[in-house]
């Protein structure tokens, strides 16, 4: 490692496994490790869903390993392929159930970033599909996924929410693949602040199995990289993609901060690319780096990154905030309304708002 | 081995969802409810020759030039391969 002594701890390794092919100070060692530290290594690699990038450590010869150690390397990153393209096969089947209801829809988050940004998609591991759909379109496409067997996590409170106020909802296939549909970016405040709208204005085409496919454009990509790595469960492959995606040139950095302006989320952009350079030890210093390392939030956005995390944090904090990020009297009374509508039933989330999982 | 003629030209199929391993190829047809298969050494070479629809005495003699061996030593083994691979959807007969 950069620094130290002595043998470095899985602890101070995995990062470095998450930084590999990006410019960055750490430095794995030139000697394989010890057993333990393997052990730990690589029950790390698996919660922080780096196997991709572990194998390209491995391939690349940055990481050191015995013989026993680069084939377990091989059987974990074979593993972690095989439940991704199992994935894929699902994201294809959505994909020609949405393209023939003309679904207003874009690809989110793993096998976007595995095939648009990416050195080689095998380095991307992903557990769910992500998708956006446009709120007028949602309903269609919850009947589609219930058309293809899959079934709802939970109910929405009470009728007009998911269109309107709603971050989306997680389904479970028949396959059992987690489908995860997004409305907008986040729950909570900063969700409720993006424009939602804007989530469709540009997009970057790209093909799986012969499916044509859109992401969202990279400006969009890196912003949901930064709302995910940090309002939603923090992994290093969160802050990897942060990393990767970061506008290289400042009129790219400025055209990403003026949507973020617009979505009240520059706090939420300066945390995740302050925690990528950080943890990640980042060697570039570009204008939109420096930006984010030097910004302090001000007093509104301490109080609603603090529903996010930290010890405040919860689905009722955020809940309540919400409010403070909808457009006037007439908004927030109708949100109010839709909460208090609720129509509990079995499967339902306590407060009705909750059941998003945040990974 | 059923199937596999020497007249036949073969590719490799349409809408596979692929990676790329350290040791090998996973690869998983779009439709359908197998598991993903991992292809290595000759069965991946094999895969990787029908990019373009090939028939089989041209396959079995272009594996032969590239391992510098004998063709009739290696014909029934790709044959046999092709018919696996035909199996698990992974390749095409193509007119």
């Amino acid at each position: 490692m950069s620094s130290g002594h002595g043998p470095p701890s899985a602890e101070r390794l995995v990062p470095a496994i998450a930084a590999v092919g990006l410019a960055t100070s750490w430095q794995l060692p030139a000697a394989p490790t010890d057993a333990a530290t393997w052990s730990a290594l690589t029950a790390l690699v698996r919660r922080e869903r780096l196997e991709g990038p572990l194998a390209l450590a491995v391939a690349s010869g940055s990481l050191a390993t015995t013989p026993d150690q680069a084939a377990e390397v091989a059987h974990l990153h074979e593993q972690a392929m095989a439940t991704v393209l199992v994935r894929e096969r699902r994201l294809v089947a959505v994909a020609e159930a949405f393209e023939r209801r003309r679904i207003r829809w874009r690809v989110l988050k793993g096998s976007a970033v595995a095939h648009v940004d990416e050195i080689d998609p095998a380095v991307r591991c992903y557990a769910d599909v992500d998708v956006l759909v446009a709120g007028p379109d949602l309903a269609i496409a919850y009947a589609e996924l219930a058309a293809l067997g899959g079934r709802r996590h939970y109910d929405a409170p009470s009728e007009g929410y998911d269109e309107r106020f709603g971050k989306g909802a997680a389904w479970t296939m028949p396959d059992g693949v987690e489908v995860d549909v997004h409305r907008t970016l986040a729950l909570g405040p900063y969700g409720l602040a993006v424009v939602t709208e804007d989530l469709f204005a540009a997009t970057a085409p790209f093909e799986v199995a012969g499916q044509r496919l859109l992401a969202l454009d990279a400006t969009r990509r890196f912003l949901h990289a930064c709302y995910h790595a940090t309002l939603g469960r923090s992994r290093l492959v969160s802050l990897r993609d942060v990393a990767l995606l970061t506008p290289r040139d400042e009129h790219e950095g400025r055209h990403a901060l003026a949507l973020a302006r617009r979505w009240r989320g520059e706090a939420v952009v300066a945390a995740a690319v302050a925690e990528a350079t950080t943890r990640l030890a980042l060697r570039r210093r570009d204008p939109l780096t420096a930006w984010a390392l030097a910004l302090r939030p001000r007093a509104r956005d301490r109080r609603w990154l603090a529903a996010y995390r930290g010890p405040l944090a919860s689905s009722a904090m955020r809940t309540l905030l919400a409010a403070e990020a909808l457009p006037g009297p007439a908004v927030k009374v109708a949100y109010a309304r839709t909460l208090s509508r609720g129509r509990r039933r079995p499967g339902t989330a306590p407060d009705g708002v909750a059941p998003w999982p945040t990974h | 081995m059923t199937g596999v003629v020497a007249e036949e030209r073969w590719v490799q199929a349409p809408r596979l969802l692929e990676r790329r391993l350290l040791d090998g190829h996973l690869l998983l047809p779009a439709r359908g409810d197998e598991r993903p298969v991992v292809l290595r050494d000759t069965a991946l070479a094999i895969w990787r020759a029908i990019e373009q629809p090939r028939g089989l005495d041209e396959l079995v003699a272009a594996l032969a030039r590239s391992y510098e061996i004998d063709p009739a030593t290696i014909a029934d083994d790709v044959r046999g391969a092709i018919d696996e691979l035909h199996h698990l959807r992974l390749v095409r007969p193509c007119p």
